[in-house]
């Protein structure tokens, strides 16, 4: 695809977890991202979301399959070519907390990537004190330490650090997850701001499937590893394909007592991707499954136009 | 007003911290009536936790102190029970569930036994009766196989079923009440919508009382009666989620509901953060705790906690705004913009 920024094809992340056996976290996942959309992608925990974002921006080597990033295999990016991507490519992570090192200030912390790649040179306080005003917090700030911010200030300084760089595409792996609802707003708006103004690109992962719904252009449901369906945001939540995603967008509580909808409650928990089931990885807890289901992997296809789907269903 | 399963009137909390006294709970006031889901909402640190744990009689004193109020369960006062007796009304008429089943669960302890526990203490049973209860316990929080699930561990259920199996512990002494903490914030919404399924459905068949801890509106909206919006230690508002939702009086709530996207909406529309973030409770503004982030807030609301206005039986505000002689609210956003 011509306007794609990064293209994902068959990526496969394996992990050994000791006596011989393989954790497949990521197992075989094909998509693209358009050059200033927001992608995003959602799916219960362990499916192997960040383990995706985390194989997508190097932080892991991929096992097999390949990312390409404006053309380019990410994991044989060597010297410069694998400095720029650096640049290019940031991650904004859950737990602010836990992601800033709380015996930096925040200045140092926001400036690291400036020090790396050596840019802004003479001018580091400026571009800090401008990085701050960006994320809405202000210049005073700068000499400060983590635990001295609230968890919303403290995502603004993960979001500022990762503009240092002006990068061109962010992986977001739960922004907003660890936010009360009123905090969780001011990130988001900000997020929306910042594309709009600089054209940025974003993989934006998430559970909360309201927040996803309204920060993205497309969205990818994931479940053991794999993606089971795509479509754009308004088409995913309007005409849902995959069993599993019917179902979790049903599962979501809607904030409003006169809306009665009908639920699907799928029985039994999300199996271990230790031990994958045959065939289709949601056939222990499909609704719809049939005997083909435990036999055959169902492929991943274009459905319509821009909607796919892994289901034997819409064969 | 002795009718009510639970009163709390003017509960107020404090704790001893090295930073000072935080004042975590001042002046809560609600009911709970029998066969009723409440819900208590608000953000981290409002101090929806600390009034269940002194539902519980589990404010750990010290650092923690019941400072004033009363809390009066079927008639009595429980405000200030001895530990003993706290142990009889928790193993007997108040069941708790929290945020985190494993905080709740012995790992070392058959899951059967941890379920009868307490049952035992409190009745004459054999052996083979108390497994038997664990049993239908277990099936009554739909664990499948419950004769093989009994004599496991928790380490060997998933954190759906572990939740399942805290709800089976709070409920086999047939508690009137359970009081349950961000009970699915933990969960995944799939799994989130089995454990509020199996909640209403308990509520339901026992005519249980329930009291739901939650940041999320959706919950509130999908299980509770009646609801309780907290803020920075006091209640801003209360009413049934019908009128709550249908017409929120606090510029909270407003907030709130104004933040949240809506799954179900066609249009997106641009979402409406509250600024500013909660006061410090070391030393809480003596007005509004609101006023510093709200859009309304006029010269009283700096200087004097709130009144609270009554609307539609049982829903009540605690805002300025409703005072008879306060400016209507058009006229407050109009002063706003002129000021920007
Ligand atoms: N470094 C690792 N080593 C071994 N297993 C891992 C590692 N990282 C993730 N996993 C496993 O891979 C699966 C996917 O995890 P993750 O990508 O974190 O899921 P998600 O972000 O969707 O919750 C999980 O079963 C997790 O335990
Ligand atoms: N054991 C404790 N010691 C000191 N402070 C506490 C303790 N428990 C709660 N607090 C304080 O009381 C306030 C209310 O907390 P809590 O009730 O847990 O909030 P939440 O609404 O998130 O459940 C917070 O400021 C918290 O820091
Ligand atoms: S009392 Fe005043 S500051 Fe508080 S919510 Fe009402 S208008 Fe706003
Ligand atoms: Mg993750
Ligand atoms: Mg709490």
């Amino acid at each position: 695809m011509k306007d794609s920024l990064v293209e994902v094809n068959n990526l496969k992340k394996h992990f050994h977890i000791g006596n011989g056996q393989l954790l497949k976290a990521v197992d075989g996942v094909t998509f693209s991202i358009r050059q200033g959309e927001t992608l995003g992608l959602v799916g219960e925990s362990g499916c192997g979301k960040s383990t995706l974002g985390r194989t997508i921006i190097r932080l892991y080597e991929n096992t097999d399959g390949e990312v390409l990033y404006k053309g380019k295999n990410v994991h044989r990016l060597k010297g410069k070519e694998a400095g720029q991507f650096n640049r290019d490519v940031q991650m904004i992570f859950q737990d602010p907390q836990a992601s800033l090192n709380p015996r930096m200030t925040v200045e140092d912390i926001i400036a690291e990537g400036l020090d790396i790649h050596g840019l802004a040179r003479g001018m580091r306080r400026e571009r800090v004190t401008e990085l701050l005003q960006l994320v809405g917090l202000r210049k005073e700030h700068a000499s400060r330490f983590p635990h001295e911010f609230s968890g919303g200030q403290r995502q603004r300084i993960g979001i500022a650090r990762a503009l240092a760089v002006e990068p061109e595409f962010i992986i977001a792996d739960e922004p907003i997850s660890a936010l009360d609802v009123s905090i969780q707003a001011q990130v988001v708006n900000l997020l929306e701001d910042l594309q709009a103004e600089r054209g940025l690109t974003y993989l934006f992962i998430a559970h909360d499937l309201s927040m996803v719904k309204h920060i993205s252009t497309r969205i990818g449901v994931m479940y053991l590893g794999k993606m089971v369906e795509l479509a754009t945001s308004n088409e995913l939540y309007k005409l849902p394909l995959h069993p599993y995603t019917q179902a979790l967008l049903s599962s979501v509580p809607v904030p409003d007592p006169t809306v009665k909808r009908e639920r699907i409650i799928l029985q039994g928990d999300l199996p271990s991707p230790a031990n994958r089931p045959s065939g289709c990885g949601f056939r222990t807890r499909c609704p719809k499954a049939t005997e083909r289901c435990a036999l055959e992997e169902p492929v991943w296809k274009e459905a319509e136009a821009g909607h796919w789907v892994a289901c034997h269903l819409y064969d | 007003m002795e009718k009510h399963l639970l009163t709390i009137d003017n509960l107020k909390v404090n704790f001893k911290t090295y930073g000072g006294e935080v004042q975590a709970v001042r002046g809560v006031s609600f009911h709970v009536d029998k066969g009723e889901t409440l819900a208590i909402v608000g953000e981290s640190g409002c101090g929806k936790s600390v009034t269940a744990q002194a539902i519980m009689g589990l404010i750990p004193n010290p650092p923690g102190r019941i400072v004033d109020g009363k809390i009066v369960f079927e008639g009595s006062d429980i405000t200030h029970l001895t530990k003993k007796e706290w142990m009889q009304i928790r193993g007997s008429k108040i069941g708790m569930v929290f945020q985190d089943p494993m905080t709740a669960l012995n790992p070392t302890m058959k899951v059967g036994t941890q379920i009868v526990e307490g049952f035992i203490r409190n009745h004459q049973v054999t052996r083979e009766e108390a497994q038997k209860r664990a049993i239908e316990m277990l099936r009554l929080v739909g664990i499948p196989d419950p004769e093989k699930r009994v004599d496991q561990y928790p380490h060997q259920f998933s954190g759906g079923m572990r939740q399942r199996v805290v709800i089976a512990i709070a409920l086999a002494c047939q508690p009137q009440l359970v009081i349950a903490d961000e009970p699915t914030t933990a969960l995944d919404v799939t799994i989130q919508a089995q454990i509020l399924d199996l909640l209403r459905r308990l509520q339901e068949e026992q005519e249980l009382s329930v009291v739901i801890i939650t940041h999320d509106l959706g919950v509130v909206s999908e299980i509770a009666h009646r609801m309780v919006v907290m803020y920075a230690g006091i209640v801003v508002e209360t009413g049934t989620v019908e009128d709550v939702f249908a017409a929120p009086r606090h510029p909270y709530t407003w907030g709130l509901m104004r933040s949240l996207p809506r799954i179900d909406g066609e249009e997106k529309q641009r979402l409406v953060p509250i600024d500013g973030t909660p006061p410090d409770l070391f030393n809480p503004p003596k007005g509004c705790p609101f006023a510093a982030r709200c859009d309304y807030a006029m010269e009283i609301c700096n200087q004097q906690m709130p009144e609270i206005s009554t609307f539609e039986p049982g829903h009540q505000a605690a805002c300025w705004l409703h005072d008879p002689r306060a400016p209507r609210i058009e006229e407050l956003v109009a002063a706003g913009r002129q000021g920007e």
